[in-house]
């Protein structure tokens, strides 16, 4: 008998319908999948038997076809199990037939169902195609619930989500003490803040230090206050020990939470990228630290599943790249597309995804190789030649999308024993919140994202302000490019003071950070 | 002895008097003890051809100034050496008319070349140098002498014809390089070269040749990896050099000789870099613009090796004997235990002049080469305890400073020299009450010192946004330099003045 089922898989951020087609027919006994199917699915096979004879059901010794439509869409991961097992059951007639339902879920060799990622897309895919109800795995539940628009049931087995199937359609299934338990445990998620999508919901902040904990660095702490209020792309310079991970290590701390719809975006992403289902909107601007081995298709996404990689785990949050040039030269090369664009497309053969990139770059790295260049002591032994070469594994076009440099020399023993205790995160939090508000007021979005006529009409100077920035320009020979970057940053200079229009000291503020010249002779000043 | 060594060869004193009674003060005939004439036209067409022999013939790798002047000495010019050369047995003539020439020579007993064959070959250079400046130079000059080694073997003597018959094209390359060759046997030579050992016989020179026999020189040198207090320093007793007329004399490396450059060129005086390799492979890169603005500010870029010779291993201190013997005294800043700076002070010392030597915190690595060379020689390199007290103890004052502004002023050699430079302090006072008042507290903080904007704002309790607006407009005005988030004087910040020694 044939049995049809509606279910979904994952592609990029996406989930997309799959109508699994189960024909359990007379003939010798036999298992074939057909449509597409990667190997994590032709595995469903083994999973899909355990399942049915470790639930007491009969595994039936027949010829069993499995077709997933559309036929030309690739199919991975193991989200079709249920359906493929409840397929073979209801074609073997041990459970009624059904109608338009959906079934997601991962089934266990003894008929247990595991949630997988990429819940919340699954479901959301199936209620635009309006599927009416989904059954999903209980520890699933809340996640699925987030997408709203379709009836969600929660199974913890195979039989319990046969079971659902046939007492709906009797049309009982509502009253199940079963259902109504996690029901109401999704309720109390969404009074949590979880679903409902008009209710802020409290953000899931992780510990992170205390901006009050980074000691001296007055100079850094002011570069990574306009960095975060501006959304600027930042590099920190400096010797080991001078407390460049330790102040990234804060940004989580000055973030503001997101926002409805960044929230969406970023509890997508979440959902597709975990490994543990999700229980409600993330609220919390995303972190990223990769480390440096980390490989090209880590960094922009890819791999068999078209996963996303840290760029758009980091969307709308930050990404730290600590030991900067220590990255490949195709990692960091890679970064320039959704820096500039917001976006990174990934096309393999037969397969293309575009995922949101929109993440703010914040780098450390050391000056040279041994990583003591400039502090005055005599320490570091890297010739001129060394020091360039090391920097120049950033490239121009990287280096261009970066707005502030930030050197952080080594804190003297005496000064950090002696400093006052400087401000902490909710102080300078709060000036990055209203920074920022006032760049969305303004112009709808965040000044590091500003160029040509929106940058121009943002910050308008006024003669004798124009005059200074070009002589800024030109003493320190800067490009086009250069002077747009010294003007963002100016800008949000402004926007933390709270000036409507850009003064010269914020110019004069905004130049202090611009990129350096690399060259060791530049400690020689020629006049 | 600054005084005296106005004019002409001096002899060669202290080290010298004690350890080399007769040190051949070169192999090569002093042609130019004879006053400048002026000279009919064929025979400066003559002498520039002469010129350009030396040049071909200078630039066969391998030939150095012994036995360049062995071949001169066998055939009277460079210009027969190179005809010589140029026929079909070439290398055959070369060996035959230097081994008869020595053969003569030996009869004379006028002089042993060998025994100065010190500079020929590179690699046995630095050796030889380094064991010369730290042990006298008699043993090297002895051992030398007792081998009495061959000067010119058939290997050199066919890469000389090559040379010779590929002559036009090297002379060009030199000339299209807009050098200015100064031989041996100019009136250009400065004086001060012509009377150490070994002098070399061609110098290359970019910029102006006069520079180079100004009337007071001094040697600033020291390591490449410097302090912040010695790259200061450096930049104090520069300046406070040209201020009082005199020209610096360094080797153009990273640290504190390029710390001495930038502060004369800064100040609008003239300096005298001492290349390490040739003219085309400029060496550090990193001072390329360094060396432009060097000769655009009416100094000099030197180098004795031909331009498109790479500098090596042996290079340097062979380059180091002509920075101490372009100058009347040396002066070293900061020298690490095994500094190349050490080596420039010990040959000062072999060429009689004044060494002088910037005592650094005890146990200071950056200053350990110093203290040893202090110790190693006692009643012979000087301390300096100030820069008045070293610009006192150089014989350089006032007077002399004004003459030679005027002199160099009429010469034309002076290019932009401002009036508020040229005195010591006020320069700077100046420029310090032009200020704002927010740059004028950080401008006055930054003059006793490089700093981090962490330690400015600690020291004049400005915010921080102040403190780095005001770093950007001291930086447009040239008084600060920012380097790897610490903020250096520079400019008339840096420069000597009687406010800075507090």
């Amino acid at each position: 008998m044939l049995a049809s089922l509606l279910s979904a898989t994952l592609h990029g951020l996406d989930g997309r319908l799959i109508r699994v087609e189960v024909d359990v027919a007379p003939g010798l006994p036999g298992f074939t999948i057909v449509g597409l199917a990667d190997t994590a699915l032709q595995e469903a096979k083994e999973r899909v038997r355990g399942a049915i004879r470790n639930s007491g059901y009969e595994y039936p010794p027949r010829r069993i076809t499995v077709n997933l439509a559309p036929a030309e869409l690739r199919k991975g991961g193991a989200s079709l199990d249920l359906a493929i097992a409840l397929g073979i059951l209801v074609g073997s007639e041990q459970v009624a037939a059904i109608g338009r339902w959906a079934v997601l879920g991962e089934l266990s060799l003894g008929g247990e169902l595991r949630p997988m990622p990429g819940l919340l897309p699954m479901v959301a895919a199936l209620a635009r195609r309006r599927v009416a109800r989904v059954v999903v795995p209980a520890s699933g539940l809340a996640e699925a619930t987030l997408a709203g628009g379709i009836e969600v049931m929660a199974a913890d087995t195979l039989s319990e989500a046969a079971a659902l199937l046939r007492v709906t359609r009797r049309g009982a299934a509502r009253s199940r003490p079963r259902r109504v338990e996690l029901a109401a445990e999704a309720a109390e998620n969404a009074e949590e803040g979880g679903q409902s999508e008009s209710r802020p919901g409290p953000a899931v902040i992780e510990p992170c230090p205390d901006l009050a904990e980074v000691r001296g660095q007055l100079e850094a702490r002011r570069a990574m206050e306009i960095a975060i209020a501006g959304g600027h792309c930042i590099v920190m310079v400096g010797p080991p020990g001078s407390g460049k991970t330790l102040l990234a290590r804060t940004v989580p701390g000055l973030l503001p939470p997101l926002d409805e719809e960044e929230a969406r975006v970023a509890t997508i992403i979440a959902s597709v990228s975990g490994s543990e289902p999700l229980r409600c909107l993330v609220r919390a601007r995303p972190f990223r630290a990769p480390h440096h081995s980390c490989s090209y298709a880590a960094m922009v996404g890819g791999g068999p599943h078209m996963t996303p990689g840290e760029v758009t785990r980091a969307t709308d949050g930050v990404l730290f790249m600590d030991e900067l040039p220590e990255f490949d030269r195709s990692t960091l090369e890679a970064l320039r597309q959704p820096l500039e664009d917001g976006h990174v497309a990934i096309s393999r053969v037969g397969r293309a995804a575009v995922f949101p990139a929109r993440f703010q770059l914040i780098a450390a790295m050391n000056p040279c190789p041994c990583g003591y260049a400039g502090q005055g002591d005599g320490r570091c032994r890297c010739g001129p030649g060394t020091v360039a070469r090391y920097a120049a594994r950033i490239s121009g076009p990287l280096r261009d999308r970066i707005d502030l440099w930030v050197h952080m020399p080594r804190v003297d023993p005496a000064e950090y024993v002696a400093a006052a205790a400087p401000e902490g995160s909710s102080q300078v939090a709060a000036r990055i919140a209203a920074a920022r508000r006032r760049q969305l007021d303004r112009s709808g979005r965040m000044n590091s994202r500003l160029s040509g006529r929106a940058l121009r009409s943002s910050c308008s100077l006024g003669p004798s302000e124009q005059a200074h920035a070009i002589r800024l320009a030109e003493l320190e020979g800067w490009s086009a490019r250069g002077i747009e970057r010294l003007l963002r940053v100016a800008r949000t200079v402004a926007d933390l003071a709270g000036a409507e229009a850009v003064e010269a000291s914020h110019l004069d503020e905004a130049a202090r950070f611009r990129a350096p010249s690399w060259q060791r002779a530049d400690l020689e000043a020629v006049g | 002895m600054i005084g005296v060594q106005s004019l002409g060869p001096v002899a060669p004193r202290r080290a010298a008097e004690d350890s080399l009674p007769a040190a051949p003060v070169g192999v090569i005939p002093d042609r130019s003890a004879a006053a400048p004439r002026p000279t009919p036209p064929s025979i400066a067409a003559a002498a520039d051809l002469e010129r350009d022999a030396w040049v071909v013939l200078l630039s066969v790798s391998g030939l150095g100034p012994v036995s360049f002047g062995a071949l001169l000495a066998a055939f009277g010019s460079a210009r027969e050496v190179l005809s010589a050369a140029c026929q079909p047995n070439g290398p055959e003539r070369l060996l035959e008319a230097l081994a008869s020439s020595r053969a003569e020579a030996a009869a004379a007993n006028v002089c042993d070349p060998s025994s100065s064959a010190l500079f020929d070959g590179s690699a046995a250079t630095a050796e030889g140098s380094r064991r010369a400046s730290m042990e006298g130079p008699d043993t090297t000059a002895t051992s030398r002498a007792s081998t009495g080694r061959q000067l010119i073997g058939p290997n050199l003597a066919s890469r000389i014809c090559e040379a010779a018959l590929d002559g036009a094209r090297i002379a060009g390359r030199v000339r299209s390089c807009g050098l200015t060759v100064v031989t041996l046997d100019e009136p250009e030579y400065p004086d001060r070269l012509r009377c150490v050992e070994m002098p070399p016989p061609v110098l290359y020179v970019r910029g102006d040749p006069a520079v180079l026999s100004a009337t007071h020189a001094v040697a600033v040198v020291g390591t490449r990896w410097p302090t912040d207090k010695g790259r200061l320093v450096a930049g104090w007793i520069a300046s406070a050099v040209v201020q009082a007329g005199g020209v610096v004399v360094s080797g153009l490396a990273v640290g504190i000789d390029g710390a001495a450059h930038a502060a004369v060129v800064a100040e609008s005086g003239r300096t005298v870099a001492v290349l390490g390799g040739g003219h085309d492979r400029l060496f550090p890169r990193a001072h390329e613009r360094l060396a432009d603005s060097i000769v655009a500010g009416g100094g000099a870029v030197v180098s004795e090796l031909a331009p498109q010779i790479s500098p090596s291993r042996g290079t340097f201190p062979r380059r180091n004997r002509l920075v101490s013997g372009l100058s009347d005294a040396t002066v070293v800043v900061e020298a690490g235990a095994r500094s190349g700076a050490l080596i420039t002070a010990g040959w000062a010392l072999e060429q009689g002049r004044e060494c002088f030597i910037v005592p650094g915190a005890f146990g200071s690595p950056a200053s350990a080469g110093c203290h040893a060379f202090l110790r190693a020689f006692p009643g012979q390199a000087r301390v300096v305890s100030g820069v008045a007290e070293l610009i006192e103890d150089l014989e350089m004052d006032a007077a002399d400073m004004e003459r030679s502004t005027e002199a160099a002023t009429s010469a034309g050699t002076r290019s932009g020299t401002s009036p508020a430079s040229s005195l010591p302090g006020a320069g700077r006072a100046a420029t310090i009450a032009a200020l704002g008042p927010v740059e004028r507290v950080l401008a006055e903080e930054l003059a006793k010192g490089a700093a981090t904007a962490d330690q400015l704002a600690v020291r004049t309790s400005l915010s921080s946004a102040a403190v780095l607006s005001a770093l950007t407009l001291l930086e447009l005005r040239g008084l600060v330099a920012a380097a790897y988030g610490r903020y250096s004087p520079s400019g008339a910040l840096a420069g000597w003045a009687e406010t800075a020694r507090s």
